[in-house]
């Protein structure tokens, strides 16, 4: 019945069949039936299902450790992966505390889909930080809203707009950088979470805030998003803060009838 | 851990600007796809959607 699950593509490169044994147990328990019911429930097809299964399937091999402190993860990196390390690295270097929210969260902990932006959060900036950010950041990527540094400034980042920025001469995918507006963003600034991705140091949104914001954002993507990242990291997160969003953003029948 | 206060109507109008954003953004692109080689601009959808 789960032959396919063990079909070679899933397993990764190195795994010996005693790992992949050992973990058989774990993964039918844990992964296959949940998540055949859930997607049975929303009437997915078997080839979703398939996709789903598998990803979940890759995160239990893979190597990834969640302690209070940080998030360690080590896979293959896609270029999404290697963009946003990239691009995060030049944030470190001046000394900008940023934080990444949204569907790239998603990507980073193994779902299939893709996504032509990267959101971020930057901590409120005066303009002569912003202007060293912006002269480090234009060695390498171009702004796509505009090439003046008081502009962005003044006339995105001042009045609550993202500024978008991407490789030298491309225009996806991009970066969307923006200040925390509202006191959620402020708090998920303040609160990020530390991941350490093949060793290279990112700062994520606070799974127990996104899980509930992917809800209440609420498209089917977004659910499957939250979903995703619930199955992979049930046992592990704060299910009292997760329930206090969840409380506060007005989606606990939501997050009770898709993704619990 | 203090978790902040949520103004759900905020929350909204945020998300409603972040589409409104979104479609400014898209257009943009199409602009720029109008006016870019294929290979170009096929080249760089490749890094997102392979």
């Amino acid at each position: 019945m789960f032959y396919w699950l063990f079909e070679r593509e899933t397993i990764p490169a190195g795994h010996s069949e005693k790992k992949f044994l050992d973990v058989k147990h774990q993964i039918i328990r844990r992964v296959s039936f949940p998540a055949r019911e859930v997607a049975a429930k929303n009437k997915k097809c078997e080839k979703c299902i398939k996709r789903h299964i598998n990803t979940l399937i890759f995160f239990l091999i893979m190597d990834v450790d969640y302690s209070s402190a940080s998030i360690k993860i080590n896979k293959v990196l896609n270029q999404l992966d290697r963009f946003t390390i990239d691009f995060c690295s030049m944030l470190e270097e001046a000394n900008i505390k940023y934080v990444l929210i949204s569907g790239y969260i998603s990507i980073l902990f193994g779902r299939n889909r893709s996504s032509e932006d990267i959101d971020l959060i930057i901590e409120d900036l005066n303009f002569d930080r912003f202007l060293s950010l912006w002269n480090i950041l234009l060695k390498k990527y171009d702004c796509l809203n505009t090439k003046n540094a008081k502009k962005a400034y003044q006339d995105y980042l001042l009045t609550k707009h993202a500024i978008r920025f991407s490789k030298k001469k491309e225009f996806i995918p991009n970066i969307e950088m923006k200040f925390p507006k509202i006191e959620l963003e402020l708090w998920v600034v303040k609160n990020r979470r530390k991941v350490f991705l093949n060793g290279k140091k990112l700062y994520i949104s606070p799974l127990e805030l996104q899980i509930p914001f992917k809800l209440f954002l609420g498209s089917e993507k977004d659910i499957e998003d939250a979903k995703h990242l619930y199955e992979l990291f049930k046992d592990n997160l704060d299910k009292v803060l997760l329930n206090e969003f969840n409380r506060k953003l007005k989606i606990t029948d939501i997050f009770n009838r898709y993704v619990k | 851990m203090k978790t902040p206060e949520i103004n759900l109507e905020e929350l909204k109008k945020i998300k409603e600007e972040n589409f409104k954003e979104r479609m400014e953004f898209i257009k943009k692109y199409a602009d720029w796809q109008k006016k870019t080689s294929n290979k170009k601009w096929s080249t760089q959808q490749g890094k997102v959607i392979n």
